[in-house]
Protein backbone atom coordinates (compact mmCIF):
# COMPACT_ATOMS: atom_id res chain seq x y z
CA UNK A 1 0.00 0.00 0.00
CA UNK A 2 2.69 2.42 1.02
CA UNK A 3 4.22 1.64 -2.29
CA UNK A 4 1.45 2.57 -4.63
CA UNK A 5 0.48 5.41 -2.54
CA UNK A 6 4.43 6.61 -3.02
CA UNK A 7 4.34 6.14 -6.74
CA UNK A 8 0.99 8.11 -7.15
CA UNK A 9 2.69 10.94 -4.92
CA UNK A 10 5.47 10.46 -7.73
CA UNK A 11 3.38 10.40 -10.68
CA UNK A 12 1.71 13.59 -9.56
CA UNK A 13 4.90 15.21 -8.75
CA UNK A 14 6.49 14.93 -12.23
CA UNK A 15 3.05 16.00 -13.62
CA UNK A 16 3.01 19.22 -11.88
CA UNK A 17 6.65 19.71 -11.73
CA UNK A 18 6.33 19.50 -15.71
CA UNK A 19 3.22 21.69 -16.01
CA UNK A 20 4.75 24.43 -13.64
CA UNK A 21 8.10 24.21 -15.94
CA UNK A 22 6.17 24.52 -19.09
CA UNK A 23 4.28 27.05 -17.82
CA UNK A 24 7.00 29.56 -16.43
CA UNK A 25 9.37 28.57 -20.10
CA UNK A 26 6.47 30.00 -21.69
CA UNK A 27 6.27 32.64 -19.40
CA UNK A 28 9.85 33.63 -19.98
CA UNK A 29 9.86 33.41 -23.65
CA UNK A 30 6.69 35.09 -24.15
CA UNK A 31 5.81 37.06 -21.40
CA UNK A 32 8.30 38.74 -19.57
CA UNK A 33 10.39 40.23 -23.04
CA UNK A 34 7.26 42.29 -23.54
CA UNK A 35 5.83 43.12 -20.36
CA UNK A 36 10.00 44.21 -18.89
CA UNK A 37 11.34 45.38 -22.21
CA UNK A 38 11.51 49.09 -21.55
CA UNK A 39 10.46 49.41 -18.06
CA UNK A 40 8.56 51.13 -16.50
CA UNK A 41 6.43 52.30 -20.04
CA UNK A 42 5.90 48.91 -20.85
CA UNK A 43 4.84 47.92 -17.45
CA UNK A 44 2.33 50.41 -17.52
CA UNK A 45 0.96 49.15 -20.93
CA UNK A 46 1.28 45.37 -19.50
CA UNK A 47 -1.04 46.58 -16.29
CA UNK A 48 -3.70 48.11 -18.50
CA UNK A 49 -4.20 44.88 -20.82
CA UNK A 50 -6.25 41.95 -18.62
CA UNK A 51 -3.15 39.19 -18.97
CA UNK A 52 -2.09 38.10 -15.59
CA UNK A 53 -0.24 35.22 -14.82
CA UNK A 54 -0.27 35.49 -11.21
CA UNK A 55 -3.41 33.07 -10.21
CA UNK A 56 -1.22 29.84 -12.62
CA UNK A 57 1.66 30.24 -10.52
CA UNK A 58 -0.28 30.42 -7.42
CA UNK A 59 -2.42 27.43 -8.08
CA UNK A 60 0.62 25.12 -8.65
CA UNK A 61 3.38 26.18 -6.94
CA UNK A 62 3.01 24.83 -3.43
CA UNK A 63 1.95 21.42 -4.94
CA UNK A 64 4.76 20.27 -6.57
CA UNK A 65 6.81 21.00 -3.68
CA UNK A 66 3.96 19.42 -1.29
CA UNK A 67 3.64 16.12 -3.47
CA UNK A 68 7.54 15.59 -3.64
CA UNK A 69 7.83 15.95 0.07
CA UNK A 70 5.34 13.46 0.48
CA UNK A 71 6.59 10.76 -2.08
CA UNK A 72 9.67 11.52 0.22
CA UNK A 73 8.07 10.65 2.87
CA UNK A 74 6.15 7.93 2.03
CA UNK A 75 8.55 6.22 0.25
CA UNK A 76 11.10 6.56 2.62
CA UNK A 77 11.88 3.25 4.39
CA UNK A 78 11.23 1.43 1.16
CA UNK A 79 13.38 3.48 -1.17
CA UNK A 80 16.87 2.84 -2.32
CA UNK A 81 18.88 4.95 -4.97
CA UNK A 82 15.51 7.15 -5.58
CA UNK A 83 15.39 8.59 -2.25
CA UNK A 84 18.49 10.82 -3.33
CA UNK A 85 16.41 11.74 -6.53
CA UNK A 86 13.39 12.68 -4.25
CA UNK A 87 14.87 14.55 -1.70
CA UNK A 88 16.66 16.54 -4.40
CA UNK A 89 13.54 17.16 -6.08
CA UNK A 90 11.69 18.21 -2.61
CA UNK A 91 14.86 20.49 -1.45
CA UNK A 92 14.47 22.75 -4.94
CA UNK A 93 11.07 22.61 -4.29
CA UNK A 94 11.30 24.36 -0.95
CA UNK A 95 14.29 26.40 -2.38
CA UNK A 96 12.15 27.87 -5.18
CA UNK A 97 9.04 28.34 -3.44
CA UNK A 98 11.13 29.90 -0.38
CA UNK A 99 13.11 32.17 -3.44
CA UNK A 100 9.70 32.84 -5.18
CA UNK A 101 7.62 33.74 -1.59
CA UNK A 102 10.27 35.92 0.54
CA UNK A 103 12.15 37.54 -2.54
CA UNK A 104 10.98 37.17 -6.10
CA UNK A 105 7.30 37.81 -6.00
CA UNK A 106 7.63 40.48 -3.22
CA UNK A 107 10.84 42.97 -5.21
CA UNK A 108 8.26 42.66 -8.74
CA UNK A 109 5.26 43.46 -7.29
CA UNK A 110 6.57 46.43 -5.46
CA UNK A 111 8.73 47.10 -8.79
CA UNK A 112 5.48 47.20 -10.33
CA UNK A 113 3.53 48.71 -8.22
CA UNK A 114 6.28 51.78 -8.01
CA UNK A 115 6.17 51.97 -12.04
CA UNK A 116 2.26 52.14 -11.72
CA UNK A 117 2.83 54.99 -9.66
CA UNK A 118 5.57 56.37 -10.59
CA UNK A 119 7.06 56.91 -7.26
CA UNK A 120 10.73 56.21 -7.71
CA UNK A 121 13.12 56.97 -10.70
CA UNK A 122 12.73 54.92 -13.68
CA UNK A 123 16.50 54.03 -13.15
CA UNK A 124 15.73 52.37 -10.48
CA UNK A 125 12.20 50.71 -11.68
CA UNK A 126 15.11 49.73 -14.45
CA UNK A 127 17.88 48.13 -12.13
CA UNK A 128 14.94 46.09 -9.87
CA UNK A 129 13.71 44.70 -13.56
CA UNK A 130 17.08 43.22 -14.20
CA UNK A 131 17.90 42.22 -10.88
CA UNK A 132 14.38 40.24 -11.00
CA UNK A 133 14.99 38.90 -14.02
CA UNK A 134 18.35 37.64 -13.22
CA UNK A 135 17.07 36.05 -10.38
CA UNK A 136 13.87 34.45 -12.40
CA UNK A 137 16.40 32.69 -14.99
CA UNK A 138 18.18 31.28 -11.77
CA UNK A 139 15.01 29.72 -10.60
CA UNK A 140 14.53 28.64 -13.96
CA UNK A 141 17.57 26.33 -14.15
CA UNK A 142 16.48 25.49 -10.43
CA UNK A 143 12.85 24.27 -11.73
CA UNK A 144 14.73 22.50 -14.74
CA UNK A 145 17.06 20.28 -12.35
CA UNK A 146 13.88 19.66 -9.65
CA UNK A 147 11.96 18.60 -12.63
CA UNK A 148 14.84 16.65 -14.28
CA UNK A 149 15.78 14.66 -10.56
CA UNK A 150 11.70 14.31 -10.15
CA UNK A 151 11.64 12.40 -13.59
CA UNK A 152 14.65 10.44 -12.32
CA UNK A 153 13.28 9.68 -9.02
CA UNK A 154 10.08 7.87 -10.56
CA UNK A 155 12.15 5.98 -13.23
CA UNK A 156 14.49 4.52 -10.52
CA UNK A 157 11.84 4.06 -7.96
CA UNK A 158 9.57 2.07 -10.97
CA UNK A 159 13.16 -0.04 -11.60
CA UNK A 160 13.64 -0.58 -7.50
CA UNK A 161 9.61 -1.74 -6.90
CA UNK A 162 10.30 -4.25 -9.67
CA UNK A 163 13.44 -5.50 -8.66
CA UNK A 164 11.98 -5.88 -5.11
CA UNK A 165 8.93 -8.15 -6.43
CA UNK A 166 10.91 -10.33 -8.31
CA UNK A 167 13.18 -10.83 -5.45
CA UNK A 168 10.11 -11.62 -3.44
CA UNK A 169 8.81 -14.28 -5.63
CA UNK A 170 12.21 -15.38 -6.04
CA UNK A 171 12.05 -15.72 -2.02
CA UNK A 172 8.16 -17.52 -2.49
CA UNK A 173 9.73 -19.76 -4.85
CA UNK B 1 23.18 0.03 -16.04
CA UNK B 2 24.65 -0.33 -20.49
CA UNK B 3 25.66 2.86 -22.64
CA UNK B 4 23.04 1.89 -24.91
CA UNK B 5 19.95 2.02 -22.16
CA UNK B 6 21.77 5.05 -20.52
CA UNK B 7 21.29 6.96 -24.47
CA UNK B 8 17.57 5.46 -24.46
CA UNK B 9 16.97 6.69 -20.84
CA UNK B 10 18.47 10.23 -21.72
CA UNK B 11 16.44 10.58 -25.11
CA UNK B 12 13.28 9.46 -23.17
CA UNK B 13 13.91 12.24 -20.36
CA UNK B 14 14.43 14.85 -22.96
CA UNK B 15 11.39 13.69 -24.57
CA UNK B 16 9.61 13.95 -21.86
CA UNK B 17 10.89 17.69 -20.95
CA UNK B 18 9.31 18.53 -24.03
CA UNK B 19 5.84 16.61 -23.29
CA UNK B 20 5.69 18.67 -20.18
CA UNK B 21 6.53 22.07 -21.75
CA UNK B 22 3.52 20.86 -23.91
CA UNK B 23 1.09 20.71 -21.22
CA UNK B 24 2.58 23.27 -19.16
CA UNK B 25 2.22 26.01 -21.95
CA UNK B 26 -1.17 24.54 -22.94
CA UNK B 27 -2.17 25.03 -19.31
CA UNK B 28 -0.52 28.26 -18.82
CA UNK B 29 -2.20 29.44 -21.90
CA UNK B 30 -5.45 28.42 -21.04
CA UNK B 31 -5.44 29.93 -17.79
CA UNK B 32 -3.46 33.30 -18.36
CA UNK B 33 -3.67 34.03 -22.04
CA UNK B 34 -7.42 32.81 -23.26
CA UNK B 35 -8.89 34.44 -20.87
CA UNK B 36 -8.36 37.64 -21.65
CA UNK B 37 -9.48 37.66 -25.11
CA UNK B 38 -12.62 35.01 -24.43
CA UNK B 39 -14.31 38.00 -22.10
CA UNK B 40 -14.89 39.73 -24.89
CA UNK B 41 -15.66 37.77 -28.14
CA UNK B 42 -14.22 39.38 -30.87
CA UNK B 43 -13.11 42.83 -29.54
CA UNK B 44 -11.02 41.66 -27.12
CA UNK B 45 -9.13 39.13 -29.89
CA UNK B 46 -8.97 41.98 -31.61
CA UNK B 47 -7.29 44.23 -28.71
CA UNK B 48 -5.30 40.84 -27.72
CA UNK B 49 -3.97 40.07 -31.62
CA UNK B 50 -3.02 43.49 -32.07
CA UNK B 51 -1.04 43.93 -28.50
CA UNK B 52 2.51 43.24 -28.10
CA UNK B 53 2.02 39.17 -26.55
CA UNK B 54 2.35 36.90 -29.82
CA UNK B 55 1.76 33.52 -28.62
CA UNK B 56 3.01 32.18 -32.00
CA UNK B 57 6.34 33.25 -30.89
CA UNK B 58 6.55 30.26 -28.69
CA UNK B 59 4.11 27.51 -30.54
CA UNK B 60 6.34 28.26 -33.67
CA UNK B 61 9.81 28.33 -32.30
CA UNK B 62 12.21 25.53 -32.37
CA UNK B 63 11.42 24.07 -29.02
CA UNK B 64 8.74 22.34 -30.82
CA UNK B 65 9.71 20.31 -33.70
CA UNK B 66 13.08 19.68 -31.86
CA UNK B 67 11.11 18.03 -28.75
CA UNK B 68 8.87 16.11 -31.24
CA UNK B 69 11.78 14.92 -32.99
CA UNK B 70 13.94 13.92 -30.16
CA UNK B 71 10.27 12.08 -28.98
CA UNK B 72 10.49 10.18 -31.99
CA UNK B 73 14.14 9.21 -31.29
CA UNK B 74 13.10 7.99 -27.96
CA UNK B 75 10.64 5.72 -29.55
CA UNK B 76 13.38 4.42 -32.11
CA UNK B 77 15.81 3.82 -29.36
CA UNK B 78 13.46 2.26 -27.42
CA UNK B 79 11.84 -0.03 -30.40
CA UNK B 80 12.91 -3.76 -29.05
CA UNK B 81 12.26 -2.53 -25.74
CA UNK B 82 8.79 -3.12 -23.65
CA UNK B 83 8.60 0.93 -23.86
CA UNK B 84 7.25 0.41 -27.20
CA UNK B 85 3.83 0.23 -27.28
CA UNK B 86 3.30 3.09 -24.52
CA UNK B 87 5.53 5.16 -26.87
CA UNK B 88 4.29 4.52 -30.29
CA UNK B 89 0.79 5.02 -28.54
CA UNK B 90 1.63 8.54 -26.84
CA UNK B 91 3.48 9.46 -30.18
CA UNK B 92 0.59 8.67 -32.32
CA UNK B 93 -1.66 10.68 -30.11
CA UNK B 94 0.40 13.92 -30.28
CA UNK B 95 1.32 13.30 -34.02
CA UNK B 96 -2.84 13.63 -34.27
CA UNK B 97 -2.32 16.65 -32.03
CA UNK B 98 -0.11 17.95 -34.84
CA UNK B 99 -2.00 17.03 -37.83
CA UNK B 100 -5.42 18.68 -36.29
CA UNK B 101 -2.97 21.35 -35.78
CA UNK B 102 -1.73 22.11 -39.12
CA UNK B 103 -5.60 21.26 -40.54
CA UNK B 104 -7.20 22.72 -38.75
CA UNK B 105 -5.86 25.24 -35.67
CA UNK B 106 -3.61 26.85 -38.04
CA UNK B 107 -6.27 28.29 -40.54
CA UNK B 108 -8.24 29.36 -37.05
CA UNK B 109 -5.32 31.27 -35.74
CA UNK B 110 -4.79 33.16 -39.13
CA UNK B 111 -8.46 34.21 -39.10
CA UNK B 112 -8.10 35.51 -35.64
CA UNK B 113 -4.79 37.31 -36.00
CA UNK B 114 -2.64 35.20 -33.86
CA UNK B 115 -0.24 34.30 -36.97
CA UNK B 116 0.35 37.67 -38.26
CA UNK B 117 -1.95 40.42 -35.95
CA UNK B 118 -4.56 40.87 -38.50
CA UNK B 119 -7.52 39.58 -37.12
CA UNK B 120 -10.95 38.70 -40.20
CA UNK B 121 -12.69 42.08 -40.66
CA UNK B 122 -15.37 39.35 -41.21
CA UNK B 123 -16.91 39.80 -37.59
CA UNK B 124 -19.11 36.68 -37.92
CA UNK B 125 -16.67 34.39 -39.11
CA UNK B 126 -13.83 36.22 -36.08
CA UNK B 127 -16.68 35.10 -33.60
CA UNK B 128 -17.19 31.98 -34.49
CA UNK B 129 -13.52 31.12 -35.55
CA UNK B 130 -12.92 31.98 -31.78
CA UNK B 131 -15.13 29.98 -30.30
CA UNK B 132 -14.34 26.80 -32.23
CA UNK B 133 -10.88 27.57 -31.54
CA UNK B 134 -11.26 27.54 -28.08
CA UNK B 135 -13.09 24.07 -27.82
CA UNK B 136 -10.91 22.38 -30.08
CA UNK B 137 -8.11 23.64 -28.22
CA UNK B 138 -9.63 22.40 -24.94
CA UNK B 139 -10.59 19.13 -27.33
CA UNK B 140 -7.16 18.77 -28.29
CA UNK B 141 -5.75 18.94 -24.71
CA UNK B 142 -8.19 16.73 -22.85
CA UNK B 143 -8.36 14.56 -25.76
CA UNK B 144 -4.79 14.54 -27.13
CA UNK B 145 -2.41 16.07 -24.87
CA UNK B 146 -2.82 15.00 -21.46
CA UNK B 147 -3.33 11.18 -22.56
CA UNK B 148 -0.45 11.17 -24.36
CA UNK B 149 1.81 12.56 -21.69
CA UNK B 150 0.38 9.93 -19.24
CA UNK B 151 1.08 7.41 -22.00
CA UNK B 152 4.86 8.49 -22.26
CA UNK B 153 5.60 8.74 -18.02
CA UNK B 154 4.03 5.22 -17.89
CA UNK B 155 6.27 4.67 -20.26
CA UNK B 156 9.18 6.04 -18.66
CA UNK B 157 8.65 3.71 -15.66
CA UNK B 158 9.07 0.54 -17.73
CA UNK B 159 12.03 -1.09 -16.97
CA UNK B 160 14.22 -2.40 -19.95
CA UNK B 161 17.31 -3.90 -18.02
CA UNK B 162 17.38 -7.55 -17.17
Amino acid sequence: MRKQITTLFLFIAVILWGTWFGGQLFNEALVIPKWLSSPPQSMLAYDAIPVKGGFFFFMINPFFTLFSLLATIFGWNVAGKSRTWMLLATLIGFIVSLVLIFYLAPLIHVTNEYAIQGSIPANQIIANTKEWMVGNRIRLVLEFCGFLFSIIALQTWAKESIYKIAAVNANLK
Amino acid sequence: MQMKDKIRDTALWIGMLFMATLIGATIYQSIVIVPSFSRDIPNGMIEFARGPFQTKAFWTSPIMPIGFLISILALILNWKTPRKKWLLLSLSLAALGEVLTVIVVFLQLKIMGLLDGNPSSDTVLLISTIRQWIGIDYLRFFILGVPSFFLYLKAMTVRITE
